[in-house]
């Protein structure tokens, strides 16, 4: 017996996106298969993008303005903190966006509307699994042998995801109502990039300063992600930190959203 | 036999305002949170002078019944009547603001056809994501898939991209993907208000079949044939509530007598009419204003005329224009249309006073279309403005002269021979008799 105005239980619903994980596979497919069908070159602008971005960055604060790269050649530095940066960036563009760009889906069916942002995660994923094999060449090129502390390397992602889901479903939610939230998003966005270690390491930043830096779930994530490629050690405070406030900006995120998701098909 | 959807007193309001003051921009809700205070000064001030009428709508009044498993019903009203609105609280996109629905099975509903539907993607594809969509697992969907693609007749332009599909393709597609899920309720809107004969029968079809294999299914139309065909039993909602509920025959003809005012004498703005408008080609003129013309009578009586004022702007002068109009039943079915005189308009606004010939019809309700345009039948004719089912037109039982409707109407007759044969042949089959 489903009562239909019954309150769905738990935070994200989860049983219920169990049942409509098909959906969500679905949907993701969708925004992968979409992407670049008539384009000459089709699935390799995945790669290209990062690597223009790469190549961009080497020249101007590798060489011209020579930011510190922890000793390491600036291509791969900057490579390594662009790739799990550009997972986050794109996941929380597309998952604010989500909502408002699908008003036919949220007014005439019926699904948990969680499957909507989750689903944001798709492509970004994707992008970054075939990058990360660029990033393995690139180590192999310039004689780096990646360390096993690689393994790593999910965990730190799931971080990345959480909080990702939390900005990017809270803003889903918002933009409902305020579609001032379309103009908000990529300023934040943009300016999220430069608080984060990704074009300077974490160290370039003033020692007074820099357990606010882990405040920023990516910091740590970036930091980390490094650290598991190239076997640095881990800051393990600043994870814990960044740990924290991903899962706290995921719980804010995902809560906002379920409270409004009942009245996203009459606002929408 | 165990109920399958029920409604226990649901009610649904919505706001007039569309985007209430707290819901519009963050920077109208900021002025909203800052101005409290000054509001609530005020408040205490005039707590005598009267409070501004609530501006919110009920689109669903306590509305309760109960359909059981494998039955078909029909949901049938006004334009506005709430029909929409419970669909949507049925297939929990929306949910009522008191009240609930319980419904005892998997629902599918079609409120729109090929809902999530994605031109890029491929017919294949779009079957996987309109079913997901609809909620049906992926192996759901690939034991169905040949039975879709037969029933859609697509199985040609299956790796194609939708966008490249006909509409009546991507129509069929998509009632195949909402038909074949397996689902105990089916909860259909309006899907067979496009699409071609054929296949609105093919629909037809198929939910009878649902409905006689078991199913529940919940129909919503306007088209009364199809309520008729479908269904024995229907409810009958007016101004959100339910204003009956039992035997499909007598909903239909209570349909008929519920209030549709869309006719008016005077003139009322274009812009303020619900219909649809149309045009086609160069626009050099456009309806302004519609009407009945000021003595004319909302009901009319078989073989009266019929009596329009129109105001109307012209871009240049325009010469030989003429207005066309059309009576269709509440099913849809054009049953007259017929051209005015021509004539010349000057530039800027004017006046039409145009009157029908004697309409012959059957007493009953029709929808009305209005357009403008130039050439007729023979010429090469363009509407530059159209009005569909701008009004609603009641033929009353009683003749132009005042006889009540009972017998035969010679007009019908008039100029109309069926030729053929009639013969009487002696009948020797006494065990007849």
């Amino acid at each position: 017996m489903i009562a239909a105005n019954q309150r769905r239980a738990g935070l994200l619903g989860l049983r219920e996106i169990l049942q409509y994980r098909d959906l969500l596979y679905v949907l993701a497919r969708r925004d992968i298969a979409v992407r670049y069908r008539q384009s000459a070159l089709g699935a390799l602008w995945a790669v290209l993008q990062p690597l223009g971005t790469m190549a961009i960055w080497s020249v101007i604060f590798g060489r011209v303005i020579r930011i510190p790269s922890e000793g390491l050649p600036y291509p791969l530095f900057a490579f390594a903190g662009l790739l799990p940066w550009l997972f986050f960036a794109n996941t929380v563009t597309t998952a604010s966006a989500s909502v408002i760009n699908t008003p036919s889906l949220i007014t005439k069916v019926y699904f948990p509307r969680m499957v909507i942002p989750l689903a944001a995660l798709g492509a970004p994923l994707l992008d970054f699994l075939v990058s990360s094999m660029l990033m393995l060449a690139l180590c192999l090129w310039y004689g780096f042998l990646p360390s096993p502390a690689l393994l790593a390397l999910p965990g730190l992602m799931a971080i990345a995801a959480m909080a990702a889901i939390g900005v990017g479903s809270f803003f889903a939610a918002m933009a409902v109502s305020y579609r001032d939230f379309r103009h908000v998003l990529p300023f934040t966005v943009s300016s999220w990039l430069l608080l984060t270690p990704v074009i300077y390491p974490a160290s370039f930043v003033p020692e007074a300063w820099r357990p606010l830096l882990y405040l920023n779930p990516m910091a740590g994530v970036v930091e980390g992600i490094r650290a598991a490629w190239f076997g640095l050690p881990f800051n393990a405070t600043g994870l814990a930190v960044s740990t924290s406030v991903a899962a706290l900006m995921f719980v804010i995120g995902v809560w906002r959203f379920r409270s409004m998701e009942r009245r996203f098909a009459d606002l929408v | 036999m165990s109920i399958a959807i029920e409604a226990v007193e649901v009610s649904k309001r919505y706001s007039l305002q569309g985007v209430s003051a707290s819901q519009g921009t963050l920077f109208d809700a900021a002025a909203h949170w800052l101005s409290a205070p000054a509001r609530l000064l005020r408040r205490r001030d005039a707590a005598i002078a009267p409070s501004r009428e609530p501006e919110e709508f009920w689109a669903l009044r306590d509305v309760s019944f109960k359909v059981e498993h494998g039955e078909a019903i029909g949901v049938i009203g006004r334009n506005g009547a709430g029909k929409s609105t419970l669909l949507k609280i049925f297939s929990r996109v929306t949910e009522p603001t008191s009240g609930h629905v319980k419904l005892n099975g998997r629902v599918a509903s079609l409120l729109e056809v090929g809902t999530g539907f994605h031109d890029e993607l491929s017919g294949r594809e779009n079957i996987f994501l309109n079913g997901a969509i609809l909620g049906m697992r992926r192996q759901e969907i690939a034991r169905r898939l040949d039975q879709i693609i037969d029933y859609a007749g697509v199985a040609k332009f299956l790796e194609l991209p939708i966008k490249r599909y006909s509409s009546g393709m991507k129509m069929r597609l998509a009632f195949a993907v909402g038909a074949f899920l397996e689902s105990e309720i089916l909860i259909v809107d309006e899907v067979l208000a496009v699409g071609d004969a054929a296949f609105q029968d093919k629909c037809l079809g198929t939910m009878r079949e649902a409905a006689r294999g078991g199913r529940t299914v919940l129909f919503v139309s306007h088209n009364m044939a199809a309520i008729a065909s479908l269904t024995r039993r229907c409810v009958l909602l007016d101004g959100g509530r339910v204003v009956y509920d039992g035997n499909t025959a007598d909903a239909v003809q209570r349909y008929g007598g519920t209030r549709d005012e869309r006719m008016w004498r005077g003139l009322r703005a274009v812009e303020d009419i619900e219909c649809s408008r149309r045009w086609r080609g160069e626009v050099v003129a456009r309806m302004l204003a519609v009407g009945l013309a000021d003595d004319q009578s909302e009901d009319i009586e078989i073989g009266a005329p019929l009596r329009f004022q129109i105001r109307l702007d012209a871009d240049v002068p325009v010469q030989r224009i003429r207005v066309g109009y059309s009576i269709n039943t509440k099913s849809g079915t054009c049953v007259l249309s017929g051209l005015s005189p021509l004539v010349d308009v000057p530039k800027g606004t004017s006046m039409l006073q145009l009157a029908t010939g004697p309409l012959a019809l059957q007493p009953g309700e029709y929808d009305l279309s209005l357009s403008l345009g130039i050439g007729d039948w023979q010429d090469q004719k363009w509407e530059m403005d159209c009005l569909i089912g701008f009004g609603h037109l009641r033929v009353v039982e009683r003749f132009a002269d005042g006889r009540p409707f009972g017998s035969w109407y010679s007009e019908w007759a008039r100029g109309l021979s069926l030729g053929g044969s009639l013969h009487v042949h002696p009948c020797s089959d006494t065990s007849a008799s």
